[in-house]
C-alpha cells in the first residue's frame, strides 16, 4: 500500500528515528576540536545513536544519544580550519586531483572503525560514527602536508594496528606475508620430488601394472563381446 | 504444529542414533537384517526432519509469534516469499535446513545405493549419520527452533505470542537471498556424500576405484551448487550491501570459498586415479579435507569467532563445532594413516609434459590458494594468541597475494587440458600453443591500446583470451573431424562432438566460464568511484556520465520507508536509463538499509545488449548535513556482467558433464571421403 509522495525535508525524522547524519557528524567535529585523539572521540562517539551496520546486523538495539551541549563552537571553528586548509587546494585542479588520489589510496589502506569490518572507502553506513571522522582526518592531515605513510603512522598511533587493512609486514605479521608463499614452496618442492619419483619408477619399472590390468579387462570384455 | 515439529526432531534424533548402532553391530555380527533396518531409519529419520521443517515453514506462513525464532525474525507485513526465507535467516532456522538437506542427500545416497553397492553401505550409514547426529544434537538441544516465547504468570512461567515479530532482518529481504543459502547449504550437504563414501571404502578396504564412481556425480552437482551458492552471495553482496563490490574477502565469503578450491582440486586429481590409479591418498585427503571445510565453513558463519558483514545468526554454538571438528579430523587422520598400505599405487609418470603433472601443478595451485585464504582469515587470530595485538587482515592483503595465484590457476586452465596423458609431444604443444597465445596477445594489445593501463589487468585479459583460443581450437578441431566423416552442420557437430565425450566437452564449458569470471575480475581495477551531495535538478558528470537528479521523494509501503532518489542517466549525452536508488527504513526491526540501483539489470536483455561494458551502480546514501541534499555514491563497474554470465556458463557446462557420454550413432549419412590423422585424436 503506497502513500502520496511527501517532500524530502520530512526525511530527517522518518518513524519517529533519526535518518540524518547532521547531528553525529557535529558531535564527531566538535569532540575532534575538544579531544585530539581519534580513538577518544570514537569512545564517546559510540554513545551518539548511530543506526550502523553493527547494530543493524546483529539485531543490537542501538545505544541512546547524548551530545555535547557546548559543541558548536568547535565545530565551527574546526570546520572553519578545514575550509581554510582546503582552499588552495581548489585553485588548481591537478593539485586537487593529486590530493584526491592521495586520499583514496591512503584511505584504501584503512579499514572503517565501527566494527562494520568495511574498507575505509566503502564503509556504506551513513550513519556510521567512524568513517566520516577518519575521512575528515585523513583530509585534514593530508592537507596539512604530512606524507602518505605518516597519516598512516598516525592512524596506527590512534586506533592500534587494527586499523590497517593489511598488516604491516614486519615482526610477527611478517608471516602473514610470507606463509602461503612458503607453502606454495614447499608444494612445489614436493610436487617435483613426486614427479621425479614417478618418472625414475618409469624408467626402472616394466609397464604399469594398473593399466596392463585395465588392458587385459578390456580385452577380455571385447573378446566375450566378440563371442556372443 | 510447534509440538509435531519439536516431537519430529527429537524422534529424528533417536531414528539417527538407532541407525548408527544397528549399521555398526549389524556390520561386525553380520546380520543382514540390522543392516537393513539401519537403513530404513535412515529414510525414517530423513522423513521426520522433513516433516519438522515443513511444520516450521507452515507456522512461520502463518505468523505464529509464539514460537521465539518466529517472533524475532518475521512480522506480519513481511511478503510471503521472504516469510518462508525466513526460515534459514536464523541460526536455529538455518540449522535445522541444514539438517533437513543433510537428511535428504543421506536418504538418496542410501537409496540408491544399497543394493548396488551393499558392502559400502554400513560405513556410509554411520559416516553420514553421524554428520546428521550432530546437527540433530544441535536442533534438538543447542538451538531449538521450536522453543516457545514465555513470560511469568500468576502460576508460573506461561506461554505467550507477542502481537507482531520483530520482522527478518532488511538486509536479507532481497531475492538472490531467498536461493543463495539453500545453494551453499546444498553444496556444503552435497560433499557429504562422497565424504561418507571414501571413508567407508577406505575402512572396508574396498577394491579399486568404486567410490569415485559412485560419488562422481554427487562430487559433481555438490560442486555446482557451491558454485552458485558462491556466486549467488557475491551478488547479494553486491545488490545489497552497497559498497560497490560483489566479494570483500570477509571471513564468511573466504569460507564458502575454501572447500570450494580444495573441491575444485578433487574433482580434478580424482581423475588421475580413474585413468591412471594414481594419487589414491591424495584423493582421499582432499575429500576428507573439503568435507571438514564445509562444517568449518558453517562454524566460522555461525559461530562469530570473526567480525563478518555476513554473520546474521550467531550464539554460543562455537564449542559444539569445535569438538566436532576435532572428532572429525581425529577420524579422517586416523583411518587414513591406518590404511596407508592399502592405498599405495605404482604411480609412473612417462613424460614431465604430460597431464598429469600438469594436474599436480593445479593441485598445487589451488591447495596454495586455498590455504593462502585459511591463514589470512584466520591470521587476526593467530595474531591475538600470538602477540596479543589485534590486527586486521582486509582485501588489500588477500588481493596481494591471491591475483598472482589466480592467474596462473588461469594459466593452467588455458595448458593443462591441451596437455595429452602420459606424454605430449613438442609438436602438438606448438600446434595446440600458437594461435590461441597469438590471439591472447593480440587483445591484450588492443585493451593496452584502448587505455588499459594495469598490469595484473593486461596479464588476466592474455590469460583469459588465451583459455578461450585454446578451447574455441579444440571445439573446432573435434566438430571438423565429425564433419568430415558425417553429413553435419558446424552447430551439430558441435554438439554431436559435445554428446560423445561429455565430461571432456563440458569441462571445457566450465573452463570457457572460468575465463569469462576473469575478464569479470579485471573489471574491478578499472572501477570508478564518486561521492555526490546533490538537490534535485543538480547534475553530476563522471568521466562521459552524466546524472541529473530529477527528484526526491518519499514513499510508504506496509513494510518500509523509502526515500528515494529519481535520476536520469546520460552517457555521451544519450539517454540511458532513469535510476531509482532508494534509503528504506523498515518499520518492524526499526532498521535503515540501501537499495542500491544497478544498470543494466540483469533480467534485461536489451538493457544488458545496450550497455553490456560496465554497470551503473548508484547509491542512495542517506541526507547530507544540512538535511537538504542527499547524499549520492555513484560508481561505474566496468565488466561485472560478466562474472555473472561466467557464473552461468560454468554451471551449464557442469550440466554437460552430468549428462552421460553417447557412442557414436551408427547409420548416420558419411561422407566418402578418406579419414585424416586427426580421427585418431578425437577417438583418444
Amino acid at each position: 500500500m503506497k502513500s502520496p509522495r511527501k517532500p524530502i525535508s520530512r526525511l530527517s525524522s522518518l518513524g519517529g528515528h533519526d535518518f540524518s547524519r547532521a547531528e553525529t557528524a557535529q558531535h564527531v567535529r566538535t569532540a575532534l576540536a575538544a579531544e585530539g585523539s581519534l580513538k577518544r572521540i570514537l569512545a564517546s562517539g559510540a554513545k551518539a545513536h548511530f543506526n550502523c551496520g553493527k547494530h543493524a546486523a546483529r539485531l543490537k538495539p542501538c545505544p541512546p544519544v547524548s551530545f555535547d551541549p557546548g559543541a558548536k563552537k568547535h565545530a565551527a571553528l574546526a570546520l572553519l580550519a578545514c575550509l581554510l586548509l582546503a582552499a588552495p587546494l581548489v585553485a588548481q585542479q591537478p593539485a586537487e586531483q593529486a590530493a584526491k588520489d592521495a586520499f583514496q589510496r591512503v584511505s584504501d589502506k584503512l579499514i572503517c572503525q565501527c566494527g562494520c569490518n568495511y574498507g575505509l572507502s566503502h564503509c556504506p553506513h551513513l550513519e556510521c560514527p567512524s568513517a566520516p571522522v577518519l575521512r575528515a582526518a585523513i583530509r585534514q592531515q593530508l592537507a596539512a602536508g604530512k606524507s602518505e605513510e605518516q597519516v598512516l603512522q598516525a592512524m596506527v598511533a590512534d586506533f592500534g594496528p587494527a586499523v590497517l587493512a593489511a598488516p604491516p609486514a614486519e615482526g610477527f605479521n611478517l608471516t602473514a606475508w610470507v606463509m602461503p608463499f612458503v607453502a606454495l614452496a614447499l608444494g612445489l618442492w614436493l610436487a617435483i620430488v613426486v614427479i621425479c619419483r614417478w618418472h625414475a619408477r618409469r624408467r626402472a619399472a616394466a609397464p604399469d601394472p594398473y593399466l596392463l590390468e585395465r588392458y587385459r579387462t578390456n580385452l577380455e570384455r571385447e573378446m566375450k563381446r566378440l563371442e556372443e | 504444529m510447534d509440538a509435531l515439529g519439536s516431537y519430529s526432531l527429537l524422534l529424528a534424533f533417536c531414528f539417527c542414533l538407532y541407525s548408527i548402532l544397528a549399521a555398526l553391530i549389524g556390520h561386525w555380527k553380520q546380520k543382514p537384517l540390522l543392516q537393513q533396518s539401519a537403513e530404513r531409519a535412515v529414510l525414517a529419520a530423513c522423513g521426520l526432519v522433513v516433516v519438522a521443517t515443513f511444520c516450521l515453514a507452515v507456522l512461520l506462513l502463518r505468523d505464529d509469534f509464539r514460537l521465539a525464532y518466529i517472533a524475532s525474525h518475521s512480522n506480519r507485513a513481511l511478503p510471503v516469499y521472504f516469510k518462508f526465507a525466513a526460515l534459514w535467516s536464523g541460526q536455529e532456522g538455518s540449522l535445522l535446513w541444514w539438517s533437513c538437506l543433510m537428511s535428504l542427500f543421506a536418504a538418496t545416497a542410501v537409496a540408491v545405493n544399497r543394493r548396488t553397492h551393499a558392502h559400502l553401505m554400513p560405513y556410509a550409514v554411520v559416516a553420514l549419520m553421524a554428520v546428521l547426529l550432530f546437527f540433530l544434537i544441535l536442533n534438538n538441544f543447542a538451538v531449538n527452533p521450536f522453543r516457545l516465547l514465555t513470560a511469568d504468570g500468576p502460576r508460573g512461567p506461561e506461554v505467550f505470542s507477542p502481537p507482531d515479530g520483530g520482522g527478518l532482518n532488511p538486509l536479507l529481504q532481497h531475492p538472490a537471498m531467498v536461493i543463495h543459502p539453500p545453494m551453499l547449504y546444498l553444496g556444503f550437504v552435497g560433499f557429504s556424500v562422497p565424504f561418507a563414501f571414501a571413508l567407508s571404502a577406505l575402512i572396508t578396504r574396498s577394491k579399486g576405484e568404486q567410490w569415485i564412481r559412485i560419488t562422481r556425480h554427487w562430487t559433481m552437482i555438490a560442486w555446482c551448487f557451491l558454485t552458485i551458492g558462491v556466486l549467488l552471495g557475491g551478488r547479494w553482496a553486491y545488490a545489497v550491501l552497497g559498497w560497490g563490490g560483489y566479494w570483500g574477502w570477509d571471513p564468511v565469503e573466504n569460507a564458502s570459498l575454501l572447500p570450494w578450491l580444495t573441491g575444485t582440486a578433487f574433482l580434478h586429481s580424482v581423475m588421475m586415479q580413474e585413468k591412471r590409479g594414481m594419487m589414491k591418498v591424495w584423493n582421499m585427503g582432499l575429500i576428507f579435507a573439503t568435507f571438514l571445510l564445509c562444517i568449518f565453513g558453517t562454524f566460522l558463519t555461525r559461530s562469530g569467532v570473526l567480525s563478518s558483514v555476513h554473520a546474521f545468526a550467531q550464539s554460543a554454538i562455537g564449542p559444539y563445532f569445535a569438538v566436532f571438528l576435532s572428532l572429525l579430523l581425529f577420524v579422517c587422520g586416523f583411518v587414513l594413516l591406518r590404511r596407508l598400505d592399502f592405498l599405495k599405487s605404482e604411480n609412473q609418470l612417462d613424460s614431465l609434459a604430460s597431464r598429469e603433472s600438469s594436474f599436480l601443478f593445479n593441485n598445487l595451485i589451488l591447495l596454495a590458494s586455498c590455504f593462502a585464504v585459511l591463514w589470512g582469515t584466520l591470521f587476526p587470530l593467530i595474531s591475538e594468541a600470538v602477540q596479543g595485538v589485534k590486527i586486521s587482515v582486509g582485501a588489500p592483503y588477500f588481493n596481494k597475494i591471491q591475483v598472482p595465484i589466480g592467474l596462473f590457476l588461469l594459466f593452467l586452465t588455458g595448458v593443462g587440458p591441451l596437455f595429452a596423458w602420459r606424454r605430449t609431444s613438442m609438436e602438438s604443444l606448438r600446434r595446440n600453443f600458437t594461435r590461441p597465445l597469438i590471439f591472447g596477445a593480440l587483445v591484450a594489445i588492443v585493451s593496452f591500446i584502448f587505455g588499459a593501463r594495469n598490469f595484473y589487468a593486461l596479464v588476466a585479459i592474455f590469460l583469459a583470451f588465451f583459455v578461450i583460443g585454446t578451447i574455441t581450437l579444440e571445439f573446432f578441431r573435434g566438430a571438423r573431424v565429425i564433419r568430415q566423416k558425417e553429413e553435419r552442420n558446424w552447430a551439430g557437430a558441435v554438439i554431436e562432438l559435445t554428446r560423445r565425450n561429455t565430461r571432456r566437452y563440458g569441462g571445457y564449458v566450465i573452463h570457457f566460464g572460468v575465463a569469462l569470471l576473469f575478464i569479470g575480475f579485471v573489471g574491478s581495477a578499472f572501477t570508478i568511484h564518486e561521492q555526490a551531495e546533490v538537490l534535485p535538478g543538480d547534475q553530476v558528470t563522471v568521466r562521459n556520465y552524466r546524472f541529473v537528479v530529477q527528484s526526491l521523494d518519499q514513499q510508504e509501503t506496509d513494510n518500509h520507508i523509502a526515500s528515494q532518489a529519481r535520476i536520469d542517466v546520460f552517457r555521451n549525452d544519450k539517454f540511458l536509463a532513469t535510476l531509482t536508488p532508494e534509503r528504506r527504513f523498515y518499520k518492524a526491526s526499526g532498521q535503515p538499509t540501501t537499495e542500491v540501483a544497478i544498470w543494466p539489470h540483469l533480467s534485461k536483455p536489451l538493457e544488458i545488449l545496450q550497455h553490456p561494458h560496465a554497470d551503473i551502480y548508484l547509491v542512495f546514501a542517506g541526507m547530507a548535513e544540512d538535511n537538504q541534499r542527499a547524499v549520492l555514491q555513484i560508481y561505474i563497474n566496468p565488466l561485472v556482467l560478466w562474472v555473472w554470465v561466467g557464473g552461468a556458463v560454468m554451471v551449464f557446462g557442469t550440466g554437460i558433464a552430468l549428462v552421460p557420454s553417447r557412442p557414436p550413432q551408427p547409420g548416420r549419412p558419411t561422407r566418402k571421403r578418406k579419414p585424416t590423422k586427426e580421427r585418431d585424436e578425437v577417438a583418444a
